[in-house]
């Protein structure tokens, strides 16, 4: 009934309407709990954003099957993929590291987002035809699921450095308590960028595989390739100074907000027409 | 009817506290824990006294109890401090304090909120209050005005910390330390930490980095007999300064509180350790005066350099927030105090309520009674259904008066009110007097 051809678009307005406002309900909820220091997990903030992670799967799920198929169509469609991805992340990672203080800064971003991407859902840049043709379709998905990878990890970095700076000065203001632990976020950061970068590669290699198909014309070389390889070599670059010459904490953040600064440019680029 | 014995009986409360006293006065009176239930039984044998509970912490002996004779109170539960401690009136006697009905009460409440700890919103008197409640509960000496009245102090207790921020933030020099290397270590159970010298706050620190499951502890000093015995009580490892270097780098915690009159820690020797580190993080604790640590120190990637000063502050910082949760806690003791009188003053309108019941009761009883003969000819069912019809006159007739005469006990005129029932309804007028 719900995939009928009449129901179908009701339904997903429905829902592209009740998941961004629990979103936004609960994080502003977060971050009431946040400002009055309540130290455990809100039980009843948890049970909604579960509710309205699963109504954005099942979104998502209804638009693939709608497309008669598993291709993200337009970019808002890869953005609303994306903010499910970091919704679902954050959910985890706070549980994980039962650090609540995570959830005030990270679920905002999160929610933002999701509406930003259900409220203009069909109005984005149409992706080329290509990669609506497995296995092409697949390079949309590890690439956007990269994207909210380096997402995460550029929030915990502004976090960090903002942790960073009260404690090193030694200026104990409203953030010192409210945000979570410099070593707590420097993980994240080294988990973030590592998937992000290997799914980053993933998805570089799987386009230079299309590059090499029948379709494609050296004329219609895209600076979003050059900014994705130079992202890519940026986060590489973090993980071998993190290792090799002790980068951790205050210098792989900043290397990895520069990282999403490329990330952005090349989503700013536009699309690259093959 | 009887006499409700609660509402001749006063709640008092004797003792002595950390506001008025010194340690060494306080530690004289300690009981300890298995001595408890004895005192309570000679209390309970002190003339006037049926309910008491004996409150022994190492910043405060109280003994609260409920008492017919609230004036000679005082001076009996001193004698029987004086004769259970064998300590003269004359040496404790100036330091103590003595509460009797509403402020006793109120000093009860504020006690279990920790209000009137020594750190104000320390978490311990809370669980302590509770049980030297329950031990008093066991001994049997705990009765109808002590189950409600604690009752009410602990939930005030509880509430108070779940409904403010009284209990927030470290207030110590040593704990602001720890929860700092927990803000930039994350969990401590991994770590390692270094304390050099042997003074009272290396104690304090080791004690609260021993609270927080700190994973390795070594004890630093000139003389290793010293390291040696803190790091006995601890469970840590021994060193002298001269072993000191071979294991910082190890370290993610340094904590330095010697009388050195130089640095013991510099900027060359802390480039190396990090280095060694591979830049891992490193807090260093300088607790000493003069400071053992180079101030440049701080300017090094990844290591985190705090003053006696600045953890000062940050302690003073948080007092001060537990200082504006005052208000609301108070307004929360407020409310329950409010709860407790509502139920005590219950106490003084319950016999005529009783009264009023039993009086119903045996009408409808004899009643029945008396078309015994009648009734018992009808079937089963309709005999039911008049027992239950005469059951649920009563009720609807006595639930108006009752409710009245219950809200009145809150008021000026419960007095008046339960004369008028009870002469109205020719109730036994005993037991009805506040």
């Amino acid at each position: 009934m719900i995939l009928g051809p009449t129901m179908t678009p009701f339904f997903l307005v429905i829902l592209r309407t009740l998941v961004p406002l629990i979103y936004l309900t609960v994080s502003a909820g977060f971050i009431v709990n946040s400002v009055k220091k309540r130290p455990s997990v809100p039980a009843r903030l948890f049970y909604p954003l579960i509710f309205a992670i699963g109504c954005h799967a099942l979104l998502i799920a209804l638009l693939l099957l709608k497309h008669g198929g598993f291709p993200l169509k337009t970019s808002f469609e890869g953005l609303a993929f994306s903010a499910l991805v970091f919704m679902s992340a954050s959910t985890i990672l706070v549980f994980m590291q039962k650090e609540v203080n995570f959830a005030a800064f990270l679920f905002p971003v999160g929610s933002i987002i999701a509406l930003i991407s259900l409220a203009f859902l069909d109005k984005g840049v149409t992706l080329p035809p290509a990669l609506c043709i497995q296995p092409y379709a697949a390079h949309t998905w590890i690439v956007f699921g990269a994207y909210t990878c380096f997402l995460l990890s550029a929030v915990s970095s502004v976090m960090y450095l903002v942790q960073h700076h009260e404690i090193k000065g030694r200026s104990l203001g409203a953030l010192y308590d409210r945000l979570p632990s410099l070593e707590i976020m420097d993980r994240v950061v080294l988990r973030a960028d590592a998937i992000g970068a290997a799914l980053m590669i993933i998805g570089i290699v799987m386009g230079f595989l299309w590059l090499n198909s029948p379709g494609f014309k050296p004329s219609n070389v895209h600076a979003k390739i050059a900014l994705s390889l130079l992202a890519a070599v940026t986060y590489v670059c973090e993980h071998i100074l993190r290792m090799g010459q002790g980068w951790e904490g205050k210098r792989a953040c900043i290397v990895s907000i520069v990282g999403f600064a490329l990330i952005m440019a090349t989503l700013l680029a536009g699309h690259h027409g093959f | 009817m009887g006499s409700n014995g609660a509402l001749h009986k006063h709640v008092v409360v004797f003792g002595l506290n950390h506001a008025s006293s010194l340690t060494c006065i306080r530690d004289k009176m300690l009981f300890a824990e298995h001595e408890i239930p004895d005192a309570l039984r000679e209390v309970r044998e002190l003339p006037g006294i049926s309910e008491a509970v004996i409150v022994s912490t190492c910043n405060r002996v109280e003994i609260y109890a409920v008492s017919t004779f609230p004036d000679q109170s005082a001076r009996v539960l001193a004698d029987f401090l004086a004769m259970r401690r064998n300590v003269d009136h004359g040496e404790f006697g100036p330091h103590t304090y003595f509460h009797r009905c509403e402020q006793a009460i109120e000093h009860l409440f504020k006690v279990v909120a920790s209000l009137d700890s020594l750190i104000v919103g320390e978490g311990q008197i809370l669980s302590q209050m509770k049980n030297a409640f329950k031990t008093a509960q066991e001994a049997h000496a705990t009765g109808t005005v002590f189950n409600k009245l604690f009752q009410f102090a602990l939930t005030a207790g509880k509430r108070v910390r779940a409904e403010t921020k009284i209990g927030e933030g470290a207030v110590s020099v040593s704990q602001a330390g720890v929860e700092l290397a927990k803000k930039i270590l994350g969990r401590l159970n991994d770590r390692c930490a270094m304390i050099i010298g042997a003074g009272e706050m290396s104690e304090l620190t080791a004690r609260h980095l021993k609270a927080a499951s700190i994973g390795k502890l070594f004890f630093v000093n000139r003389t290793l007999e010293n390291a040696a015995s803190l790091a006995e009580e601890f469970g840590g490892l021994p060193l002298t300064l001269a072993e000191r270097s071979t294991v910082m780098a190890d370290c993610d915690i340094v904590i330095s509180s010697t009388a050195s009159p130089d640095f013991i820690i510099g900027v060359d020797e802390m480039r190396t350790v990090i280095m060694k580190r591979k830049n891992r993080p490193i807090l260093l604790i300088d607790i000493a005066a003069p400071r053992d640590i180079h101030p440049d120190v701080a300017k090094i990637y990844n290591v985190f350099l705090y003053s006696i000063d600045d953890l000062a502050q940050v302690a003073q910082i948080n007092v001060q927030l537990r200082g504006g949760e005052i208000k609301a806690a108070l307004s929360i003791i407020e409310s329950e105090m409010r709860k407790y009188y509502e139920w005590y003053n219950y106490l003084r309108v319950q016999p005529v309520i009783i009264s009023l019941r039993k009086k119903f009761d045996t009408l409808r009883d004899r009643k029945l009674e008396q078309c015994a003969s009648q009734i018992s000819a009808l079937p089963k069912e309709t005999r039911d259904f008049v027992r239950e019809f005469a059951d649920a006159l009563i009720n609807e007739c006595l639930e108006k008066p009752s409710k009245n005469l219950r809200e009145s006990s809150n008021s000026a005129d419960w007095l008046q009110l339960s004369d008028s029932m009870v002469k109205i309804f020719d109730l036994d007028s005993e037991g009805t007097e506040g």
